[in-house]
């Protein structure tokens, strides 16, 4: 039997529905997976996606964008192939989409976390003949710890800065990362302020119903009131010199899976790394393959060579899933 | 263990040396001795040797994790720090993540009843004097205190969160020293099993013999000042004399001192000096002050007392390793001397700055730990400007100009030619007359005057430094790192600047120093990024080089030849602005700045021969 899905130039397709899945490219009909730039491209005909994430992927492809919600669970007929979305745990609204036809079924997993993640629906194992997986953090080394000792961590770090009358700032991606740090501050420490590019994902958040701390829109002026107190949640370091005078004195901390190594933490230039990561650690991601009961696994996105050669030795048929020109973008 | 393993976070995150002194103050007020003496072995870069070879542990770790030989090694490829891989990739023995708070509340009630609360009967008391070499104390403890080869492994006392680090390193991992290898495999997987994960880090890089942290000695002595009470000259003293990780080590550090003479190292608190901008003749009467040339070179106190030596920086820190030559003064200086000066670096009767690559001054001042690694070929001179203590009493107090007679005949007695100088004080009647003096300081290779009152005067400032007018050049950017001016520690970030040089541009200077980015303004950081971007030549690992078009007004210090070539180099170079007026052809010419080479021959005079 032809594989339902098959990797183009344009991303993922599926011949029978004549859709794609999280398309590189403008097409007529994407199923998107989640709101992240590297899954959801602008210029789609028209889009389906996860019911509650619709405000997220409406923030990043325009407000004309045509964008179809579908709730977790539900499934829709399309050109006589019936698609449904799971739960994938990555970030808000970030869904696995399911594609069955002819009584076969795969399962596309986008990126996913399988650890407990207060501010997104837990991953859902859903059964499935082939299985296409992101494989971020596929090696041994990755291995995260529970929620709440990164909440300890987190507050423990910022608690100390307050001492010491510096200014916190927290590095982190400004969809899902930012929003997730959020949820583990603790706003008795001090004032919360978040940078313009995170503020619109944290409306968008707090309207789907995320029990997020209270949190301004960074502003020189409340900068300088929150100097020496408060922690700033943003995707990057404010350079300018009005920024860094109103900031005072600064710590600052990466969260990202890739904080796991000394090497990469000393590259990323943070005086600190918290380890806190959207994606499925390496137990995460052989735990999924096995709990899908998938006969094949085709991987993608990172560590795709070491993940599939481990898999293939461990009695599950596996391949690395060749997109002609892809471009692979690691996010954490 | 997770005190200690807190204390390193703490320290990681202390934004300043006060609160480092006040996180290791908070440390060492809590732990016992023992853990303590530990804690101090390993803050001062001090290592346990590595027990277990590394195709041992690796073999041990491929069979608990299961995972396929070449899985692991890549992942240990990946992680690069072998202690940290290792960390990574230990299997998770099912421990329960509320292991750790739980068996924190169950300690608290029921204290006294876990074995691990009754230390192996003969402890470190019995072993090792504090003068003794660590290693050889280790192999003592392993002898005397740690079980035999054949003792079962059950009698081992769990691990947990409470654990003390003496308790972890001196029942785990000493005991390994002399253990048998399957014994080793079951030591090492016991801890495994049984240390807390977050631990693990620190443990293996313990067990791998890596340096785990290397914190000044002065703020340890500080700290521990703190804590007991005694001085901290003292405490830094006798850390100095070695520290051996014993309870009887760190009973010895903190004793009371029976009085400040009993500790021959003491050195006497410094006054402060006031840097003097405004106009000279404002010190009042000329003939008020004596005047003696300052240079390049840190400002220690020499110890000279019971036969030996030390030397001890403005700042508290030793400086006894690497200068040899400064310690065996004290052959020739009678017992119960102490002189203050300078130490300076020359090589071919030339002063050596600083800055020189491979100047043991260089290392001196910032990197205690790499002065036997990294000597320079240079001399090392003492210049002594003041005598504080002779013949064993504090003479201070005494007149300035008895003292200086009574330094230049100490100083006599050293002979021609030796290490140890008379910094000679200046012979001026007038301000106008020091002022033209002051002027020929970079001729001397000086880079200022110290001006000391001559009499005794009771809350007035005592030493004023009247540091030279520094000098200036316009030179090109050549180059710079990835980050344009990225500091590094030492404040100096890469970057090449160049002079006309006839034919061709002459690098005068690899790094610049200075706050550049308080220097230059945001916009004009992001044109000469943008200019780096469009315009570079070639790319060396991290270093950019562009055409030499951007020209920037410098400030230095002195001009110096560096290597066989004679290069010339600018000493403590500092951006002072873009000038985006000027053209390449505008940059100071090379045979400009060669001119303000000082000359040599002069400075054996101003040296102050004996």
């Amino acid at each position: 039997m032809a594989d339902l899905l098959i990797p183009t130039d344009r991303g993922l397709y599926c011949p029978a529905g004549n859709f794609y899945v999280d398309p590189h490219k403008p097409v007529e009909l994407a199923v998107v997976t989640h709101a992240h730039s590297d899954h959801a491209r602008r210029g789609c005909g028209a889009y389906l996606t996860a019911a509650i994430g619709v405000p997220t992927l409406q923030l990043r492809v325009g407000e004309k964008a045509r964008i179809d919600g579908l709730p977790f669970g539900q499934s829709i007929v399309h050109n006589g192939v019936r698609v449904s979305l799971h739960p994938a745990g990555h970030i808000l609204g970030s869904a696995q989409v399911r594609i069955e036809y002819r009584g076969e079924v795969w399962v596309v997993s986008g990126d996913y976390k399988t650890v407990a993640d207060p501010t997104c629906d837990a991953y859902e194992p859903v059964r499935c003949d082939t299985f296409i997986t992101e494989s971020t953090f596929g090696l041994p080394i990755y291995r995260w710890r529970a929620n709440n000792e990164l909440v300890d961590e987190i507050n423990a770090w910022w608690r100390g800065n307050v001492e010491q009358r510096r200014t916190s700032v927290i590095l982190a991606y400004s969809l899902g990362k930012a929003q997730r740090v959020l949820g583990m501050l603790d706003p008795a420490i001090g004032p919360i302020l978040i940078h313009p590019a995170v503020e619109p994902f944290y409306r968008t958040y707090q309207q789907a119903g995320i029990a997020l701390p209270p949190a301004q829109c960074v502003d020189l002026d409340s900068a300088r009131r929150s100097r020496g107190r408060g922690v700033l949640v943003a995707p990057s370091l404010p350079m300018d010199a009005d920024w860094r005078a109103a900031l005072g004195e600064i710590s600052v901390a990466t969260a990202s899976g890739w904080m796991q190594v000394g090497s990469m933490r000393k590259r990323a230039g943070a005086d600190f790394g918290f380890v806190v990561s959207d994606h499925a650690d390496w137990e995460g991601l052989l735990s999924a393959c096995r709990e899908t009961g998938a006969t094949r696994v085709l991987v993608t996105h990172g560590y795709t060579e070491v993940l599939s050669r481990y898999l293939n030795e461990q009695g599950v048929q596996s391949e690395v899933l060749h997109f002609p020109r892809i471009e692979v973008t690691r996010s954490a | 263990m997770q005190h200690f393993a807190r204390l390193l976070d703490q320290l990681r995150n202390s934004g300043s040396d006060d609160r480092r002194v006040a996180v290791l103050h908070e440390y060492f007020q809590q732990r016992d001795a023992r853990d303590a003496a530990w804690g101090l072995f390993l803050l001062t870069g001090q290592t346990v040797p590595r027990t277990v070879k590394k195709p041992q542990l690796l073999k041990w770790l491929q069979e608990e994790s299961a995972l396929p030989k070449w899985l692991l090694d890549q992942s240990l490829a990946e992680v690069s720090d072998l202690a940290e891989g290792v960390s990574l990739l230990v299997p998770d023995y099912n421990v329960d993540p509320e292991y750790c708070f739980a068996t924190e509340v169950h300690r608290s009630h029921a204290a006294g009843s876990a074995s691990f609360d009754q230390p192996p009967s003969s402890s470190a008391e019995s072993t090792g004097e504090a003068s003794g070499t660590p290693i050889k104390h280790l192999a003592d403890t392993t002898q005397s205190t740690l079980f035999s080869l054949d003792e079962p492994i059950e009698q081992l006392a769990e691990l947990d969160c409470d654990a003390a680090l003496h308790q972890v390193i001196e029942q785990r991992l000493l005991a390994l020293q002399h253990a048998s290898p399957i014994r080793q495999r079951e030591l090492v997987i016991r801890t495994w099993q049984q240390l807390p994960r977050p631990w693990h880090l620190l443990w293996h890089r313990i067990l791998l013999g890596s340096t785990i942290a290397r914190v000044e000695p002065r703020l340890i002595a500080q700290a521990l000042a703190r804590c007991s009470g005694i001085p901290p000259e003292v405490v830094a003293y006798r850390m100095f004399n070695g520290i051996a990780p014993t309870e009887s080590s760190w009973e010895h550090l903190l004793s009371e001192p029976n009085a400040v003479a009993a500790e021959p190292g003491a050195a006497f608190r410094l006054e402060s000096t006031q840097t003097w901008t405004g106009p000279i003749k404002k010190l009042g009467n000329p003939t008020d002050w004596l005047a003696q040339w300052t240079f390049a070179g840190p400002l220690v106190q020499l110890i000279c007392r019971n036969g030996g030596a030390l030397i001890w920086s403005a700042e508290g820190d030793l400086f006894n390793y690497g200068f040899p030559e400064i310690l065996a003064l004290s052959s020739t200086l009678p017992s119960g001397t102490v002189m203050i000066g300078q130490l300076v670096g020359t090589l071919d009767g030339a002063l050596v700055p600083l800055v020189a690559e491979g100047s043991r001054l260089r290392t001196s001042t910032s990197r205690q730990f790499k002065f036997l690694k990294v000597l320079g070929e240079e001399h090392i001179l003492f210049l002594a400007n003041d005598l504080l203590e002779a013949e064993g009493s504090d003479i201070r107090g005494r007149p300035m100009v008895e003292r200086q007679a009574r330094l230049r005949e100490l100083v006599a007695r050293c002979g021609e030619g030796a290490v140890c100088r008379h910094n000679m004080p200046l012979d001026f009647a007038t301000w106008p007359e020091l002022t033209r003096l002051h002027r020929g300081a970079a001729k001397q290779s000086a880079n200022g005057l110290l001006l000391s009152r001559i009499a005794q005067t009771n809350g007035q400032q005592r030493h004023v430094h009247w540091p030279v007018e520094p000098l200036r050049c316009f030179a090109m950017l050549t180059y710079a790192g990835q980050e344009l001016f990225a500091p590094n520690e030492a404040g100096e970030s890469t970057a090449g600047f160049a002079v006309q040089g006839g034919q061709t541009v002459a690098i005068v200077t690899t790094r610049i120093g200075g706050d550049v980015r308080k220097v230059l303004t945001d916009d004009q950081l992001r044109r000469i990024e943008e200019f780096f971007h469009n315009h570079m030549l070639r790319k060396f690992g991290p270093v950019r080089l562009v055409p030499p078009e951007l020209v920037f007004e410098l400030e230095f210090d002195a001009v110096y030849e560096e290597g066989k070539r004679s290069v010339l180099r600018l000493s403590r170079p500092r951006i002072v602005r873009w000038r985006e007026d000027l053209r390449p052809a505008d940059a100071t010419g090379i045979d400009e700045l060669r001119q303000l080479l000082p000359a040599i021959g002069v400075q054996q005079d101003n040296l102050g021969s004996p």
